[in-house]
């Protein structure tokens, strides 16, 4: 990991954050947009750039942590990328990041904060040092660590993995092999897990963990990414 | 549920560590082994760790004198007839545990629990050849290495079990600060079934031409993002690149090539080319 950059003030009334409610930062990102100079939008209740002007300032960065279908995504990212000439990072834990990246000219950076876990470093992914820069500052203001990984493919490292893990949880459930309770005590005092597999994908909610599993059979085809009925039936 | 008197048969690591376990819980333990040369190392083992843990303080002279007094360790051919619990540690092969629990049963007193730590071999198998009163007293106890520190044991049943008795064990586990799981009679158990694509989907990440900085990277991230004490390469050099694929790869016929549990070329690359991990010097990665 590298060394944290030295965090530029957000004086400037210039940062954008986009988010869903679904999204486990939703309250915080809220919470902070008050105190701090960025431009809270929620996409599914708010009108997006209402005032002509919005579309016409100078946005030094804009921030999107919508958690919505793959499609969805695609159109909205398109749609900053035509109306708003700035960089933008994008939450992208459980979608195929190249593609977001090939397609989205703008699209500069990437965050995975979807998946909550117990410690508060996440990872992230920046194209230049002004986009580490804009990722460190927000995650200090979130009381995150920022973890760069050098690459982007299908959502990011922990959250592939913990999801691969709480899946076969859930079909373990559903073989009805133990408890959600002894699955739980299994994997934390067998294996040192910090949370159990049932308890932690509550946490973190179903959603982001099918939606992850499911884009990750779209673009793989392989069939080891099945999502478990249990599971999408929470989601 | 009163347990006094256990037999822990082989005293490989997992034997020998369980039967000190017991030892340390107040019982009289008999630990014994075909190889006489394996049971002597195990002996000097326990009695090392004893010491370790008495220069630590986390028993009293006097404790350690007890637990000494109380772990035998005897011949093959010498051990009795009564005993109120008897496990099973030794080679994971399904012909030798059935002929020796076979063996046992005709033996050891019709009271006697018989209890296998295989992580590997249906219970239902090892069952299947036992009398039917013995059938109701069998079971899996699947202990974690070491068992002196681990705190989880498998409770494993299957469908003759005496319910009473897996939930006497449950209970007597957790009187004695064990954190015990039940569960159902299937391939990995939960540990090793929930677990295993912490390194199945971690080698696919890092690809099949994956670096050791990609590893290092996937390691970091579960450590550090994760909190996972350590990451799924360290892990894999740490239990043996080729130990972690043969039990994949048993999982994976068990459950009829699921593609979940379906083995990852890198790894079988690994294990042909001699980097088997820590035990070879060569892994994920190198050791000197």
């Amino acid at each position: 990991m590298e060394e944290s950059p030295k965090k530029d003030s957000m004086t400037t009334n210039k940062f954008i954050i986009l988010a869903t409610e679904n999204h486990p930062l939703y309250y915080q990102l809220k919470e902070i947009s008050k105190t701090k100079d960025f431009r809270f939008y929620d996409v599914e209740k708010d009108e997006l750039f209402e005032e002509k002007q919005d579309t016409q300032r100078e946005y030094e960065c804009l921030f999107d942590f919508t958690i919505t279908p793959p499609e969805q995504k695609m159109g909205l990212l398109s749609y900053l990328d035509f109306e708003i000439d700035c960089p933008i990072i994008s939450e992208l834990s459980c979608f195929w990041g190249e593609i977001y990246f090939q397609k989205i000219k703008n699209l500069r950076g990437a965050v995975s904060t979807a998946f909550t876990s117990p410690t508060n470093t996440r990872e992230a992914y920046a194209e230049d040092k002004q986009i580490e820069i804009f990722i460190h500052n927000l995650y200090q203001d979130l009381m995150l660590n920022a973890f760069f990984v050098k690459d982007l493919e299908i959502g990011f490292t922990f959250p592939r993995v913990i999801s691969m893990i709480f899946n076969e949880a859930y079909f373990s459930l559903e073989d009805e092999l133990a408890t959600d309770e002894d699955i739980d005590t299994a994997m934390k005092f067998g294996v040192n897990y910090p949370l159990g597999p049932i308890e932690w994908s509550q946490e973190i909610g179903a959603l982001p963990i099918v939606m992850l599993l499911d884009q990750l059979y779209q673009v793989t085809g392989d069939p080891r990414y099945r999502v478990s009925k249990l599971l999408r039936l929470m989601a | 549920m009163e347990l006094n008197s256990i037999l822990v048969i082989g005293a490989g690591t997992m034997g020998s560590s369980i039967a000190q376990w017991f030892t340390q819980q107040g019982l009289s333990v008999h630990l014994t082994d075909k190889d006489e040369m394996t049971l002597t190392n195990a002996k000097n083992k326990i009695h090392s760790s004893f010491e370790v843990l008495q220069t630590k303080k986390k028993f009293t002279k006097e404790e350690v004198e007890l637990f000494s007094s109380r772990l035998d360790f005897i011949k093959f051919d010498k051990f009795n007839k009564d005993y109120d619990l008897i496990i099973e540690a030794i080679i994971e092969n399904v012909d030798i545990k059935k002929q020796l629990f076979n063996d046992l049963d005709q033996f050891c007193n019709k009271e006697a629990i018989f209890a296998t730590n295989t992580s590997s071999i249906p219970i239902t198998i090892l069952a299947n050849d036992l009398c039917e009163n013995r059938r109701k007293r069998f079971l899996g106890l699947h202990f974690f290495n070491p068992a002196t520190i681990m705190k989880l044991v498998e409770i494993i049943g299957h469908d003759q079990v005496e319910e009473k008795i897996i939930s006497d064990l449950y209970k007597w586990f957790e009187s004695k600060n064990k954190r015990p799981a039940i569960c159902k009679d299937s391939p990995g158990f939960i540990v090793n079934r929930v677990a295993r694509n912490y390194y199945g989907e971690s080698l696919r990440i890092a690809g099949i031409s994956g670096t050791e900085e990609d590893f290092r990277e996937i390691d970091n991230i579960m450590k550090e993002v994760g909190g996972l004490k350590m990451g799924p390469f360290e892990l894999l050099d740490l239990i043996g690149v080729d130990v972690n694929l043969s039990v994949t790869e048993s999982i994976w016929n068990s459950f009829y090539q699921e593609p979940r549990f379906a083995p990852h070329r890198l790894q079988k690359n690994m294990v042909d080319s001699g980097r088997h991990g820590r035990k070879s010097k060569k892994g994920f990665y190198d050791y000197k």
